[in-house]
């Protein structure tokens, strides 16, 4: 009891119990707030690549492709009944052009609706699902019934409203009348160097005020003197600073608003596109009947009949990864889908002959129509991939309507089989699935076919599992690092309690003259630790989890607004917004570690404390 | 430092213990308190050898039945004056124990401290405090679990004369009006002549008078 008495005491009346529990507070914050963050970025791109391919893919390791995938999808949809839907897919290398910009890409041939039923490929087309769907939530504002006309009218408001106000924001915005792109980007740079500037200048400041501090702290006379220049300094200093980043930062605001603007003027634009092309004279009742006209069930390589019948016959739609270089991305991370929809496009595919040697001399052309453009989140498919018509690909990658020697026609190949199964998302039955399907492929398939390519079966997890792995390392090893410089926080402890129990002589040997023990006294010192480490680690839990939750409104509402500072560049980053969930069960292990650690730094002061002689302890000075 | 000392006090005396600087009177003192331990000899207390018990049965005596007061009065800043007095009371009982009879503990150190005139310091601190108030704060807390023998170590040695007066009239009123039995180490011979019995220590030997 006595212990429990001594300790609360020392904790509530000694200043400096602050210094340790201010470091365990900052250490458990600093691991709360990466784990948590690093932790979302694992789970989103686990999420993210999962909806890129089916639950199996079965491919082999070889870029020719391989044939007779027709009579193995037969045989698959005979004898594995949980195999839903399985869709060949083709993966070629090439060059895209367009008028202005061309750049290399993975060629995938696909069957869209097929693609549609195994992945997520729908939800990340622009024309055929997120703008319908963006559409859809502004017009609906207007309520119905509403004519065809009705929701014309409104898409068209909506954007020429949005047209209005940034036209209103250029007069405004005086010294940017007349700057094209190129100048407002300058500008934009000089504000950047000139926040930078002023950054250092208020480094500079602090350090000033730093000096008047100390100097009212070190020195008996003028100390209140001291402490106002100091009060007076930092009070200007900030003023200085805010009034500085606030004048620079409000050409950086207008420009962000501008785009902002501008990005809702073209869905107005886009809406009103879609909504042309809805039957005319319809009158739509509810929302859920404008969606089944205006949102595509299925996706497809249509080109509209206006645009065809212009093109002619031999090109193709084909839909292009969203950050293949050539859409142009704002600085609030706002893509100009308009950019490239419905421009010509020229696809070069470098086909590999069925013996696995390039094809250099017989590059194959095609022309293309883009009609969408694709945003997975993932930056590897979405800087890289331009999907085209499964049949289109297979020819171009002459993978199909080749003949041998003798003029016998060759079986088409593919690159891989991505399959849908029944209850993918158990684990185990998925597993079961893949275990049937290799022992069909060695048993049945591969003895009919031994010239075929040995085959890899993976479920989705296997197949991006060192991607996920290397991120999740990445998150192991800050972690870990992390952690290390958190053996700082021990010795920081311990140090802290070292002078402590110093301090503590007398008072220890007064217990020990009082009748306390040797335990007794190490008690005390021993729950001092616990406590510090139990009071910084909940402050920094509690502290930790609330940065996670408002990580964004932190980075977007305060670095970036007031100082112009961004550190999550959505033109440069995977994800719009920087995670921020956090791990209830990681807060705790991290709180945890904090009483443990405020523990074993007090220990060896405590267990010296204990073994005090009281004599001697008592006549300290 | 004592050399063949031997020294009996007995239940209702007040033993003053003279010497020279040095001479080991301190030491005696806390070896009779079970706070030192001797190289040789013995220690007896109501007959039981301290040397022949064990650390906690040590523990608890100094805490049930001896009570020290020192010269530098050796209160804990950071407790209050009646949070200082209760502290044998706290080390010396059980959780559940001490729980139980915090209300009668903390009468009776009121009453104590009421007794001494500081009835109106019981929330202040030591450093709040005039030495007299620190010493007699201390001899409070010495007495909170009743002590058979009241150890104390030079207890006016850091007081003028006038506030040393009021504190030997303190122990002299223990003495007298209660029967507790004081052992007392004091170069002061004003001090010592108070006493049943003085005792000089000399080049480690006791030699009484």
């Amino acid at each position: 009891m006595y212990k429990l008495f001594l300790c609360f005491r020392y904790l509530t009346r000694k200043g400096i119990v602050i210094f340790p529990i201010l470091v365990v507070w900052l250490c458990v914050m600093m691991m709360i707030i990466v784990a948590s963050i690093m932790g979302g970025f694992v789970d989103r791109v686990r999420e993210a690549n999962r909806g890129l391919m089916g639950d199996i893919v079965i491919e082999s390791r070889v870029g020719s492709g391989w044939p007779y995938y027709e009579e193995l999808q037969q045989e698959l949809k005979d004898k594995v009944p949980e195999v839903e839907l399985c869709t060949p897919v083709i993966h070629a290398y090439g060059l895209f052009n367009v008028p202005g910009g061309n750049n290399f890409a993975q060629v995938i041939g696909i069957r869209p609706e097929d693609r549609a039923r195994i992945s997520n490929f729908k939800q990340s087309l622009y024309l055929q699902d997120v703008a319908p769907r963006a559409a859809l939530e502004d017009l609906s504002r207007g309520g119905f019934p509403a004519t065809r006309e009705q929701l014309l009218r409104r898409a068209v408001d909506q954007a020429n409203n949005a047209d209005a106000q940034v036209a209103r924001l250029e007069e405004q915005a005086n010294s940017t009348m007349g700057l094209n792109r190129l100048e407002r980007n300058q500008v934009l740079d000089r504000n950047h160097r000139n926040g930078a500037e002023l950054w250092q200048l208020a480094g500079g400041e602090a350090v000033v005020a730093l000096i008047l501090l100390t100097m009212a702290l070190a020195r008996r006379g003028r100390r209140k003197l001291y402490a106002l220049a100091a009060v007076v300094w930092i009070l200007s200093s900030v003023v200085v600073v805010i009034l500085g980043f606030t004048s620079y930062r409000a050409f950086d605001r207008f420009v962000d608003r501008a785009n902002d603007l501008t990005a809702q003027a073209r869905r107005g634009y886009t809406a009103s596109r879609l909504v042309e092309a809805l039957p005319a004279g319809k009158v739509y009742k509810s929302r859920e009947e404008l969606a089944a006209d205006l949102i595509p069930s299925v996706p497809s390589f249509a080109i509209p009949p206006a645009l065809k019948a212009e093109a002619g016959k031999a090109v193709d739609g084909c839909i292009i990864g969203v950050d293949l270089g050539l859409i142009p991305r704002d600085t609030k991370g706002n893509y100009d889908h308009s950019f490239l929809h419905y421009q010509r496009a020229v696809v070069t595919v470098m086909p590999v002959s069925a013996r696995g040697s390039a094809l250099f001399s017989q590059p194959r052309n095609h022309s293309f129509i883009v009609v969408d453009d694709s945003y997975t989140k993932v930056y590897d498919v979405d800087s890289t991939y331009v999907y085209i018509p499964f049949e289109v690909a297979q020819d171009m990658a002459l993978m199909s309507g080749l003949t041998d020697e003798e003029g016998k026609p060759l079986p088409a190949r593919c690159s891989e089989l991505q399959l849908k199964i029944k209850d993918a998302d158990n684990a185990e039955k998925l597993l079961a699935v893949q275990e049937k399907i290799q022992q069909l492929i060695a048993a049945d398939f591969a003895p009919r076919h031994p010239d075929v390519p040995r085959f890899v079966v993976q479920t989705w997890d296997q197949k991006q599992a060192t991607y996920i792995k290397a991120v999740r390392n990445e998150k192991g090893m800050i972690i870990f690092i992390l952690g290390l410089m958190s053996i700082v926080v021990v010795v920081v402890i311990f140090l802290i309690f070292w002078m402590i129990v110093r301090d503590k002589t007398r008072d220890i040997g007064i217990i020990k003259a009082l009748g306390g023990s040797e335990e007794g006294v190490a008690g005390i010192f021993l729950l001092y630790g616990l406590f510090i480490g139990g009071v910084g680690g909940a402050l920094g839990g509690v502290l930790g989890t609330l940065f996670v939750w408002h990580t964004n409104w932190i980075h977007d509402s305060f670095l970036y607004d007031i100082f112009g500072v961004t550190i999550w560049d959505r033109s440069v980053y995977l994800f719009d917004r920087i995670p921020d969930k956090v791990d209830p069960t990681e807060v705790a292990i991290y709180v945890v570690a904090a009483i443990l650690a405020g523990a074993i730094g007090a220990l060896i002061p405590a267990v010296l404390a204990g073994l005090r002689d009281p004599v001697k302890a008592v006549r300290f000075e | 430092m004592l050399r063949g000392a031997s020294l009996k006090v007995y239940a209702g005396e007040f033993v003053a213990l003279m010497g020279a600087s040095g001479s080991g009177k301190s030491t005696l003192l806390h070896v009779a308190g079970a706070l030192d331990r001797p190289d040789s000899g013995r220690v007896l207390f109501r007959g039981e050898s301290l040397s022949d018990m064990s650390r906690w049965s040590r523990h608890r005596l100094r805490n049930r039945s001896f009570g020290f007061v020192f010269q530098f009065y050796h209160l804990l800043p950071e407790l209050n004056v009646l949070e200082n007095v209760l502290l044998p009371a706290m080390i010396g009982a059980p959780c559940w124990m001490a729980l139980i009879r915090a209300r009668p503990r903390k009468a009776q150190a009121m009453a104590l401290l009421a007794a001494f005139g500081l009835q109106g310091r019981l929330k202040h601190r030591p450093a709040q405090l005039s030495g007299g108030e620190r010493q007699r704060v201390a001899i409070a807390r010495a007495l909170i679990n009743q002590p058979a023998l009241l150890l104390a170590d030079e207890p006016t040695g850091n007081l003028d004369s006038k506030t040393g007066r009021s504190i030997l009239d303190v122990l002299i009123a223990l003495h007298k009006e209660q029967g507790q039995s004081i052992l007392l180490v004091t170069h002061d011979p004003h001090v010592a002549q108070h006493a049943d019995r003085i005792v000089t220590l000399e080049d480690g030997r006791v030699c009484e008078s």
